[in-house]
């Protein structure tokens, strides 16, 4: 099936209230609706056609329509087509139908656009603040378009708390985090406890959302937006940096060299083996195996060490600009990753198999932290978390880009969808992008590294790009816009449908296991928050202000 | 009220049979049998004693397993006199049971008198049995708390305080007996365990009421000026009771001899069998001298030697300067502390008993909650908290 055929079949029954179409290759489709008719068409394609929940996008438009715009992106992964489902918003304030309660994965987005848009879910299971910073003051939303991108509300309140829920009769709360949950990463969940068993919980998080889609559509331009985009992760920051490029790409219909598809899939691949064998070494932390988390650091560090001979860094390898790459492979660093990788096989062999008999790590997560198939269809979750419940979903095979079409790999699956599958699912991966990064080293193409651009980009054409990150699917969508710069920029990193399945994860189950089940979803928070500064001579201490650190952080840099 | 039952037990079982017919008596069926039911009921009763949530059902409960606790070396008793046996070193084990029992009895109507006090005094504090809304009262409740924790410490054993000396005395009974009767060792070993679950139980009713922190029920009524220290005609009780625990359990001495002497006035039955035997001999400051081989019971001497090491401890903190630092609880650097964080008496040992359904569901069956909920618990709310992250 293909997009002409998504098209065809939704058509039959929606006709009438479809606005516009829009089919720009075999693998995309933007249907424009009225808003009436966005829930009924949205439980059709979740439901009835069993589409994929991927993410939803609020825009403020009203600079070029005089309406607001809401889209829910859906993937059909079988058919290999990622769909958006788009209406125009009047009114004010808008306000839009919400679909959580037909399609629960659409919660956070909802919640979301509600927060930084303004546009009120109407019927929303749980219309709380998501994203905002708790001394933000209730109607003031930092993503429209007459927000500047860098003002503090005046009536901005730091000691305004957060109202949390009360928990249900007979539980006590137990905060985890924002200080090292699991991982280094902020965020906060107040467990539901009853005795030792997690009855369920509300999660706080985004401390340190940096507004990176504001600086986006106001102040980056195409080419400075990869680099902002590789700063969303730093684990996975090449896929937004290629998912973004992918898909600025897709809205100006540009082709991108075939070297430099390659390329793209090698450095990627690199970003998998290290995030991987993380993972492997933080779990078996989490779980105190620590001769195996050393031994896979050990193992990694020559992938840190390739990555670092072919972009100059270790990490952050600023590989894309839109229509190619920076970095070439040439021949002496062919050979040498060729070394690595052998390596790397042997000795990941060794681990895999000491694993596979390790009774230890079984006890502690085989069973625990389940999210089986219905979680995966109901929360949209993605990666190593739905293969590891035997969803066969995979962006690289499903949606292929970049030189993913070219070359053959299994996607691995396991059945259970507890900790231990995602383990083993995540130990087996690394086998398959070895096997990948050797396909494409065997059959780089010779030719540019980037594509000329000679005209400026088209405005106002839309891109969907679609990246399997280690932790599964990175979703780009992008507006082109004005003044060399998209218009709207939305971002969904994996750990964001992830993270929604945790509740569910950890419900009735012994809170001792509570840092091992956070940890196998891979989250990735990002880092960074308030310090607190001691004078050593003195011995006396302070906290810094809101106040003092927006000075301090903005001192320096580009002022407006 | 629950002695009597004690009492008639050992009126029938030592006293109803005649010295000359003693050799026609099952005493060693009789032993098994009660030594057997006294290891589960000391263990049942404590176990369930543990899934309370309100003082004075969890001292009723703790109740039961006590009294397994004077059952267990009265059965080691009966079944050590079997018929024709003479040996000196049997029935002087025989008579430390039968001491046991009885002194027992005697420690637990001491400090069960106690600790009903003070959880009488703690209903007249907070107006409330439920242990989850207390917390902090001994910042309020200095006095009471001190004798409580001296009630607590007797009930679960601690050296130096009278419940230690009349357990001691039972493992004496059980574990050297199970050479005559193997099946006391596994009775010896179960009480052993209990005694540690006991400890448990009082951790839970001290620590919940006079420890943790103040709760949001204790807070409003000091606000209101409705808590303070219990007047004297309340607390005068419970301080002779706690110096009553305190005295036989440094000289346990006192305790022995006034049994052997009631032993000694039997005129008939099995009691004048075991009342042949020398009074254990006593020494003020080693307490109870056993025979040769015998464990020797020295509280003055352990009371001495833990002092000391207070002491010195105390001598070495100042010498070397140690800082004394206290510091709010640490709640991830974000939340706000409130009376929903407090880890109060339901959520203690639930995994243990959840783990031993068999010995027994408390009424309202949720895992060992306890008895009726007080009408100004956490209020009741739309299941929101498992759905709304969409999952």
């Amino acid at each position: 099936m293909s997009a002409h055929v998504a098209l065809k079949q939704i058509a039959e029954r929606f006709t009438p209230v479809i606005q516009r179409t829009d089919v720009p290759d075999e693998g995309r489709l933007f249907l424009y609706v009225e808003p009436q008719a966005l829930r009924e068409m949205c439980r059709y394609i979740f439901r009835d056609l069993d589409a994929r929940y991927v993410v939803g996008i609020g825009l403020d438009d009203r600079p070029v329509s005089g309406k607001f715009l809401v889209a829910h992106d859906f993937a059909f992964d079988k058919e290999h087509v990622l769909c958006s489902i788009m209406t125009y918003l009047t009114g004010n304030p808008p306000r839009v139908d919400s679909i959580s309660d037909l399609v629960p994965a659409a919660n956070w987005s909802e919640r979301e656009f509600r927060d930084l848009v303004g546009i009120e879910p109407v019927g929303h299971p749980y219309p709380k603040r998501l994203i905002l910073p708790d001394g933000w003051p209730d109607g003031v939303h930092p993503l429209r378009r007459d927000y500047p991108w860098d003002a503090v509300p005046p009536d901005y309140d730091e000691n305004r708390t957060f109202d949390f829920d009360n928990p249900p009769d007979g539980c006590v709360v137990v905060p985890f985090g924002p200080f090292h949950p699991t991982l280094d990463e902020p965020a906060h969940f107040r467990l539901y406890v009853d005795g030792e068993v997690v009855r369920g919980c509300e999660y706080r998080g985004f401390m340190v959302h940096r507004a990176i889609e504001k600086l986006g559509d106001s102040v980056l331009t195409y080419n400075e937006i990869p680099m902002a985009a590789e700063r969303i992760c730093g684990i996975c920051g090449c896929v937004h940096n290629v998912a973004y490029a992918q898909a600025v790409e897709q809205a100006a219909a540009l082709t991108v060299p075939p070297r430099a598809r390659y390329i793209r899939t090698i450095m990627l691949e690199i970003e998998r083996l290290h995030s991987h064998l993380l993972w492997v070494g933080l779990g078996c932390h989490v779980l105190g195996f620590d001769t195996l988390f050393m031994q896979s650091f050990r193992i990694r560090e020559p992938i840190m060490w390739i990555a670092e001979k072919i972009s100059g860094n270790r990490k952050t390898y600023a590989l894309c600009v839109i229509g190619g790459v920076r970095w070439n492979i040439t021949p002496a660093l062919r050979s040498e990753l060729m070394g690595v990788l052998a390596t790397l096989e042997k000795e990941w062999r060794a681990v895999a198999d000491a694993v596979a008999g390790d009774r230890n790590i079984q006890k502690r997560t085989r069973g625990v932290g389940v999210a089986d198939a219905t979680l995966v269809k109901e929360a949209g979750l993605i990666g190593p978390m739905a293969r590891a419940a035997g969803v066969k979903i995979d962006a690289r095979r499903d949606h292929p880009y970049a030189a993913y079409g070219d070359v053959e790999f299994s996607v691995i699956t396991q059945q259970g969808g507890d900790v231990w599958a995602r383990l083993l699912v995540r130990t087996l991966e690394v086998f398959e992008s070895i096997k990948i990064i050797r396909q494409c080293l065997d059959h780089l193409p010779e030719g540019p590294l980037q594509a000329p651009i000679q005209d400026e980009l088209p405005v106002g054409r839309f891109g969907l790009s679609s990246v399997e990150a280690p932790r599964g699917e990175a979703h780009h969508f992008v507006i082109t816009g004005e003044n060399n710069r998209p218009r709207r920029w939305r971002v969904r990193a994996p750990t964001y449908q992830n993270l929604q399945g945790v509740p569910a994860m950890i419900k009735d189950q012994q809170i001792a296991d509570m840092t091992i089940s956070l940890a196998s979803i891979d989250p990735c928070f990002s880092c960074t928050d308030r310090m607190e500064i001691v004078d050593l001579r003195s011995g006396a201490h302070r906290v810094y202000s809101q106040e003092e650190l927006l000075k301090l952080a903005r001192g320096g840099t580009r002022t407006p | 009220m629950i002695k009597t039952g004690i009492y008639g037990l050992m009126r029938s079982f030592l006293w109803l049979i005649p010295a000359e017919a003693a050799d026609a008596y099952p005493s060693e069926i009789w032993g098994l049998v009660i030594a057997v039911l006294a290891t589960a009921t000391l263990f049942i009763g404590t176990t369930q004693a543990l899934g309370q949530d309100e003082s004075k059902r969890l001292l009723a409960f703790s109740s039961i397993g006590q009294v397994g606790y004077i059952l267990l070396p009265l059965g080691a008793c009966l079944a050590l006199i079997k018929p024709g046996r003479t040996e000196d070193a049997v029935l002087l084990l025989a008579t430390i049971g039968f001491s046991a029992s009885l002194f027992h009895t005697l420690n637990h109507g001491l400090f069960k008198s106690l600790l009903f006090l003070n959880a009488g005094s703690l209903l007249y504090a907070t107006e409330t049995q439920d242990l989850n809304q207390m917390g902090g009262l001994i910042k309020y409740l200095p006095a009471t708390a001190v004798t409580a924790l001296i009630g607590a410490f007797s009930i679960a054993g601690v050296p130096m305080f009278n419940g230690f000396a009349s357990k001691w005395s039972i493992f004496i009974t059980t574990i050297l007996g199970s050479r005559y009767a193997p099946y006391l060792a596994v009775c010896a070993v179960l009480a052993m365990l209990t005694s540690v679950l006991t400890l448990a139980l009082f951790l839970k009713f001290f620590g919940t009421s006079f420890l943790s922190r103040v709760s949001r029920r204790v807070a409003e009524r000091a606000a209101t000026g409705h808590i303070a220290e219990v007047g004297w005609s309340m607390l005068a009780p419970q301080i002779v009771l706690a110096a009553l625990c305190m005295t036989l359990g440094l000289a346990p001495h006192l305790g022995f001899q006034l049994i052997h002497r009631a032993l000694a006035s039997s005129q008939q039955g099995l009691g004048v069998v075991l009342a042949k035997l020398p009074p254990l001999p006593a020494a003020g400051f080693t307490g109870i001298e056993g025979p040769a081989g015998l464990a020797v019971l020295a509280p003055l001497v352990v009371a001495l030697v833990f002092g000391a090491l207070l002491l010195l401890a105390a001598g070495i903190s100042l010498l070397g300067g140690a800082l004394r630092r206290s510091a709010e609880p640490w709640l991830c650097g974000y939340a706000v502390e409130s009376d929903q964080m407090r880890y109060g008496a339901r959520n203690l040992y639930r995994e243990v008993v959840r783990y031993l359904p068999w010995v027994g569901r408390t009424p309202t069956g949720s895992g060992g909650n306890g008895a009726v909920r007080p009408a100004e618990s956490l209020p009741q709310r739309a299941d929101t908290h498992s759905s709304h992250l969409g999952a």
